[in-house]
């Protein structure tokens, strides 16, 4: 989702987005709201989005940390906050 | 439409009403001033007259509206739907977004009426469900569902020191923190009619009207303060939930400021359709108040923890 397309506002490390695309508004914790902002500005994989929370939160990136990481991005998907793509590579032609 | 423009010059529907009311309401109508708002009322069913007129005599009236924000008729219903019963409509811009009803029903049907064509065509607010009051300038806006006890407690603080903006429907600027007054009559249920009959003896409370959907129900003249003030618009300062609990004492309890964001814009009457300036409008409301839960058992326990609040800091 493009960054323009989300607006935020926070209040006590809570915050709520406007996704400007669907209309609809949501409440995300801290963690959840910097993994948001950070993939509107730079896409990532799962891994990537992983390697940078241990790296923020000082935490191992272990099981938990990277079934957190999926249960947000799926979210994320399900309220059409993020898109999904397959990355394209060098297959045979 | 300003209804403070200059070059009209209202009276109050009270001055009219000597000069044989009746025929105004059926042959001209009565332009009426609510708020920012001129709804032109016609009406032929003789007892919602009266009762209009007991419950809006200070409000503004123009004697001709060139404009009016909205075409209001109370009208019976005659042919075979009305042979067994009196039975009223009220049309809006002719239309009647509600079935007919007991004519004894009128009154508090031409209220749901306003509040749906304010709902429909009033898109320069963000209109929140709500009741909103103010005092020392600040306002506190009460959001809650229906038996939340909201109403009650509005209708007992503006008879002990604040001044009613509305009991339903809170008119939040676009452009800046500012709620516009409406001061219309307070919708009471069942068991709050006399509650704050015994509460504020003061209280001007119209006819009562049983089996409507919502029960039985009375509307509650708002004060007169608060119909001379309705240009005066108020800084929300506090989002506070009412809920009545019986035996429950008057407590404030803090709440998350996210939450009620998404909240009240759940609840709002057009959130939606004003997109990212709905969402700038109600966050700068958030902003600037402090947002609370709040449980009450007795009405004069609650009146006291809501002075303390206005008079802090």
């Amino acid at each position: 989702m493009p960054e323009a397309a989300l607006k935020w506002r926070s209040w006590n490390d809570e915050f709520v987005v406007y996704n400007d695309l669907t209309g609809d508004t949501h409440r995300l914790d801290a963690v959840a709201a910097r993994v948001l902002q950070e993939l509107s500005r730079h896409p990532a994989t799962l891994d990537e989005v992983v390697s940078r929370l241990s790296a923020d939160l000082g935490v191992e990136p272990d099981d938990e940390l990277r079934t957190w990481a999926a249960t947000a991005l799926n979210l994320f998907r399900r309220l059409d906050l993020v898109e999904s793509f397959v990355a394209r590579g060098n297959g045979p032609s | 439409m300003d209804a403070t423009s200059p070059g009209v010059g209202p009276g109050t529907l009270d001055a009219l009403a000597a000069e044989g009311i009746h025929r105004r309401f059926r042959e001209t109508g009565v332009a009426l001033v609510t708020g920012p708002f001129v709804s032109e009322v016609r009406a032929t069913v003789p007892r919602f007259v009266d009762d209009f007129c007991l419950l809006y005599a200070d409000y503004p009236v123009h004697e001709k509206a060139d404009f009016a924000d909205f075409h209001v008729s109370v009208e019976p219903i005659r042919g075979p739907r009305g042979w067994f019963r009196s039975l009223a409509v009220v049309r809006l811009d002719d239309r009647s977004p509600f079935p007919p009803l007991s004519a004894d029903q009128a009154l508090p049907m031409f209220e749901w009426g306003l509040n749906w064509a304010i709902v429909n065509t009033a898109y320069q607010y963000l209109i929140i469900h709500a009741a909103a009051i103010e005092r020392n300038g600040r306002a506190a806006i009460l959001p809650a569902p229906p038996g939340s006890g909201k109403s009650t407690l509005c209708a007992g603080l503006v008879h002990r020191g604040w001044r009613l903006l509305s009991d339903e429907q809170a008119l939040v600027s676009l452009d800046e923190p500012a709620i516009t007054a409406l001061a219309r009559p307070v919708s009471l249920k069942n068991e709050s009619i006399d509650v704050i009959r015994t509460f504020a003896e003061e209280a001007v409370i119209g006819c009562e009207v049983s089996e409507t959907n919502k029960g039985t129900v009375a509307l509650m003249k708002a004060p007169r303060d608060s119909v001379l003030r309705k240009s005066e618009p108020a800084r929300p300062a506090w989002v506070i939930f009412p809920r009545y609990a019986a035996g429950s004492a008057a407590q404030l309890t803090p709440r998350s400021k996210a939450d009620t964001f998404l909240h009240i814009g759940n609840n709002a009457f057009n959130y939606s359709i004003h997109g990212t300036r709905g969402f700038d409008a109600l966050a700068r409301v958030i902003d600037g108040c402090d947002c609370y839960d709040f449980a009450y058992g007795d009405l004069d326990e609650a009146v006291e923890v809501f002075a303390a609040l206005a008079d802090a800091s």
